[in-house]
C-alpha cells in the first residue's frame, strides 16, 4: 500500500541530496541542478497533500506555478551564468573573486 | 489593488516606449508619475475597511496601505538620485525602468498577501528583478559576479521557503492566512511537519531579509552591485522583506510564539553582533554600509521576536531608510569624483564641500542612533518593546553592539572633519545636480524632525 | 493489480533517487545534466501516481522539454567540449553531507511521526478521484485569476531580464 508517508519521505531524502548538491558543489551550474532538484522535492510535497484537497486543489495549484517560477528562474540564472562565462572565463565560484571577502 | 495595477501598467507603458525615440527626462517623467499615482490610489484606501480582492488573494488594511506607502514614498525619493545611475545606461534604458517598476509590483503583492502562493509570487517577481538590476554594469566584473552570488543564494533560499510552506500546507490544509492561523490557535496538539515548516520558512525568510547567520551573500552583492541598486536593495526591499516577514509571524504564527522566539532572539543577538563586528574592520564605506545594513536587519527583526507593535517596524524602517539614502547620496558623489568608496575618500570632503561632509555627518549620527536624531528614536521605540517582553539580554547585546556601532559611524564622521584633504582632492568637483540637492536637505530635515517629534509616523498604524 | 501498481511505485522511485544522487556525487557536469532528466522522469510518475496527471505532464513539458534543454545548452556553452570530460569540483563535502543528513533525520523523524487521521484537514477532507485538469482549470480563471495575472509579469521579467542580460549589445 502506497501511503502519504512514502511520498513525502521521497520528498524529503530529494530535499536533502538537492541541499548537499548546492552546498558542495562548486559549479554554478550544478548549483543551480540542485537548486531544482529543491523545488522538485517541495513539488511532490505539494501534489501529495492536495490529493486531500478535492475541491480546491490548492496543492497542484501551488505546484503549477512553482514550475513557472522554476522555469523563470533557470532562464535568467543561465543568462546570468553565460554572462559570467563570457566575463571571467569559468562557471566556477572560486575563481569568481574579484570582490574581496 | 489600483496601485498593483498600476504599476504594472506604468512598467508595460515603458517597454513600449522604449521602441520610440523618447528623451531621458520624458521616461523618468513617466516613471516618477507611474509612482505618484500608485501611491494616490494607495492613500485612497487609508482607513478604509479592509478589502480582500480577487477571492482573498490579497488583502488591504492600514498596516499593508502604511507599509506600501513607505516603499512607494522611499523609492521614488531614491529615484531622485536616479540621474548618474541611468545616464550610464546606454542602451534599453526603458527595459531597465521597467523592471524596477515590475519590483514595486512584486513589493506590493508580498506586503498586501492574503494568500501564500501571493507571497512566493511576490518575492520572486522581486528577487529575479534584482538579480538582473544587481548585474546592470554590463561590462563591470564585480556587478557581474554580484549578480550570479545573489541569484544563487536566492534561489537556493526560494527552495527553503517554499519547502517550509509546503509542510505548513500539509499541516493546516490551506494557503490563506485565515486558514493556518486558525489551524494554529486552534489549540489541538500540532504535527510535527508544522514546526519543520515554519523553521524552514524563518530560515528562508531570513536569507531574503539578511539576518545572520544566513547573511554572507550580503556584503558581497550589495558591494559588487551599482551604488543605486545597493541603495535600492537596502532600503525599498528591505522595507518590503520586512513587511512580509512581520506579516506571515504575526497573523500565522503568534499564537505559538513559544515554539520559535528563542530561535529568532538568538538569530538576533548573532545578526547585531555579526553586523556591526565585521563592520569594524572595513575599509570601505559601501563594504560599511552594507554591514551596517545586516546590524539594521538585527533591530527589525527585533519587532518580529516581539510579535506586536507593527508600528515600531514602520518607524524604524523609514528612518534607516532616510539615513541610508542620505548616505548613499553623497556615497555616490563621491565614488563618482574619487573613483572608488573607500573612506580616505571622504578624507576632509567637509572642507571641499561643506553640504556633503555635513549631510554625511548627519546620516551617520542618525545610523549610530545618537540622540536628536530619526535613528535614535526608532532605536528606543524597539529596544523599550523588547525590554517590556521580557528579553533583557537581547537588549543588553543590542545597546554594547551599537556601542561598537559609534566606533565605526565615527570613523567616517572623523575621516571627514578632521582630516586633510590630499591637494589632488581638493580639486575634485562634486557634480551634484539641484536633484540631489533637495534630497539632502529633505533628507537632514527629515532625519532631525522625525528625531524630535516622532509621533508624525509612530503610531499611524 | 496493487502488486502491478506497487511495483512500478518503487521503479520510479528508485529511477528519481539513485539519479539524483548520481547527479549530487558526479564530478560530471554533462553526466549531471542527464541523470537530472531520469530525475526528472521519475518526480513527473510519481506526480501522476499521486493523481495529478496535468501537473505530471507540465512537468515533463516544461522540465524536461525547457528547464534542462536550457541546463545543458548552459552545459556546453559553459565549457571548452574537448576530449577530456568536463570536469567540476566539490567542497565541503563533509559539512555538505552532515548537514542534510542531520535535516534529513529531522525530517524523517517528524514525517514518520505524523498520525495523518489525527489531521482534521486530512480526515474531513475529500479524495481527489477521477480527472483533474477541469478543476484546475476552472480554479486558474476564478479562485486563482490573480496569481495567474502576476505571474505573467514574472515571465515577463524573466523574459526581458534574459535578453537584456545575454543582449550582444553592450553599454
Amino acid at each position: 500500500m502506497i501511503t502519504l508517508h512514502h511520498y513525502l519521505l521521497i520528498s524529503a531524502l530529494l530535499f536533502c541530496i538537492g541541499l548537499f548538491a548546492v552546498i558542495t558543489k562548486r559549479n554554478a551550474i550544478m548549483m543551480l541542478m540542485g537548486i531544482e532538484l529543491m523545488l522538485n522535492a517541495a513539488n511532490i510535497n505539494l501534489v501529495v497533500f492536495s490529493k486531500f484537497d478535492a475541491q480546491m486543489l490548492q496543492g497542484q495549484m501551488f505546484a503549477l506555478f512553482v514550475i513557472v517560477v522554476a522555469a523563470s528562474e533557470a532562464a535568467v540564472g543561465l543568462a546570468i551564468i553565460l554572462r559570467v562565462y563570457g566575463l571571467f572565463k569559468t562557471a566556477n565560484l572560486d575563481e569568481i573573486d574579484q570582490l574581496k571577502h | 489593488m489600483i496601485t498593483l495595477v498600476i504599476l504594472a501598467l506604468v512598467g508595460l507603458f515603458l517597454m513600449i516606449a522604449g521602441l520610440f525615440d523618447i528623451s531621458r527626462k520624458a521616461v523618468f517623467g513617466v516613471a516618477m508619475t507611474g509612482m505618484v499615482a500608485a501611491l494616490a490610489g494607495n492613500l485612497y484606501m487609508w482607513d478604509k475597511v479592509p478589502m480582500a480582492y480577487f477571492n482573498r488573494m490579497i488583502l488591504i488594511d492600514n498596516y499593508d496601505v502604511a507599509f506600501i506607502t513607505a516603499v512607494l514614498g522611499v523609492s521614488m525619493f531614491l529615484f531622485l538620485l536616479s540621474e548618474n545611475y541611468f545616464g550610464k545606461i546606454q542602451n534599453y534604458l526603458t527595459e531597465h525602468y521597467a523592471l524596477y517598476m515590475f519590483s514595486l509590483v512584486g513589493m506590493i503583492a508580498m506586503i498586501s498577501f492574503n494568500n501564500l502562493v501571493m507571497l512566493f509570487i511576490g518575492i520572486e517577481i522581486l528577487s529575479v528583478s534584482l538579480y538582473i538590476l544587481a548585474g546592470s554594469e554590463k561590462n563591470n566584473l564585480s556587478s557581474n559576479e554580484a549578480s550570479l552570488k545573489y541569484f544563487l543564494m536566492g534561489a537556493f533560499a526560494t527552495g527553503i521557503l517554499l519547502m517550509g510552506i509546503t509542510l505548513i500546507y500539509g499541516a493546516s490544509g490551506s494557503f490563506y492566512l485565515s486558514g493556518i492561523e486558525q489551524y494554529f490557535t486552534s489549540g489541538n496538539e500540532l504535527s510535527p511537519i508544522a514546526y519543520i515548516g515554519m523553521f524552514l520558512v524563518l530560515v528562508g525568510m531570513s536569507f531574503k531579509v539578511s539576518v545572520a547567520p544566513f547573511h554572507f551573500w550580503t556584503p558581497d552583492v550589495y558591494d559588487g552591485s551599482p551604488t543605486f541598486v545597493t541603495a535600492f536593495m537596502s532600503t525599498v526591499v528591505k522595507i518590503a522583506g520586512f513587511a512580509a516577514f512581520f506579516k506571515l509571524f504575526y497573523i500565522c504564527f503568534s499564537s505559538v510564539i513559544h515554539y520559535w522566539v528563542e530561535v529568532v532572539s538568538v538569530l538576533v543577538i548573532l545578526t547585531v553582533t555579526i553586523g556591526a563586528m565585521t563592520a569594524i574592520t572595513q575599509k570601505s564605506v559601501k563594504r560599511l554600509l552594507a554591514y551596517s545594513s545586516v546590524s539594521h536587519a538585527g533591530y527589525m527583526l527585533m519587532v518580529v521576536l516581539v510579535g506586536a507593535d507593527a508600528d515600531n517596524l514602520m518607524f524604524y524602517v523609514v528612518a534607516y531608510s532616510i539615513s541610508s539614502i542620505v548616505a548613499f547620496s553623497v556615497l555616490m558623489l563621491v565614488q563618482e569624483a574619487a573613483g572608488n568608496a573607500e573612506i580616505t575618500s571622504f578624507e576632509g570632503l567637509a572642507k571641499v564641500n561643506p553640504l556633503l561632509g555635513f549631510a554625511m555627518t548627519v546620516s551617520m549620527l542618525s545610523l549610530a542612533g545618537i540622540p536628536l536624531t530619526a535613528g535614535f528614536m526608532a532605536k528606543v521605540y524597539i529596544l523599550t518593546s523588547v525590554f517590556n517582553a521580557g528579553h533583557g539580554i537581547v537588549v543588553l547585546v543590542a545597546i554594547l553592539t551599537a556601542m561598537v556601532g559609534i566606533y565605526y559611524y565615527f570613523k567616517v564622521i572623523i575621516a571627514i572633519y578632521f582630516k586633510t584633504a590630499t591637494e589632488e582632492r581638493k580639486l575634485f568637483t562634486y557634480n551634484s545636480s539641484s536633484l540631489f540637492k533637495i534630497v539632502l536637505f529633505i533628507g537632514i530635515i527629515a532625519i532631525i524632525v522625525l528625531g524630535i517629534c516622532p509621533d508624525i509616523i509612530h503610531n499611524l498604524i | 493489480m496493487y502488486l502491478l501498481q506497487e511495483i512500478i511505485f518503487v521503479f520510479f522511485t528508485l529511477l528519481t533517487l539513485v539519479s539524483a544522487v548520481y547527479m549530487a556525487i558526479t564530478t560530471n557536469v554533462i553526466y549531471a545534466a542527464f541523470s537530472l532528466l531520469l530525475t526528472f522522469i521519475g518526480v513527473a510518475a510519481l506526480y501522476i501516481f499521486a493523481s495529478a496527471e496535468f501537473i505530471g505532464l507540465t512537468q515533463i513539458m516544461i522540465y524536461i522539454g525547457g528547464i534542462l534543454i536550457l541546463i545543458v545548452f548552459g552545459v556546453m556553452l559553459t565549457n571548452k567540449v574537448g576530449n577530456q570530460p568536463i570536469r567540476a569540483k566539490s567542497i565541503n563535502t563533509v559539512s555538505g553531507l552532515l548537514l542534510s543528513s542531520a535535516l534529513f533525520t529531522l525530517l524523517m523523524n517528524s514525517i514518520m511521526e505524523i498520525n495523518f487521521s489525527k489531521l482534521p484537514w486530512i480526515k474531513n477532507g475529500l479524495m481527489v478521484s477521477g480527472n483533474t485538469t477541469p478543476i484546475i482549470g476552472v480554479n486558474l480563471m476564478t479562485q486563482y485569476l490573480l496569481p495567474f495575472e502576476i505571474i505573467a509579469v514574472l515571465l515577463l521579467v524573466a523574459l526581458l531580464g534574459a535578453s537584456l542580460i545575454a543582449g550582444r549589445k553592450d553599454n
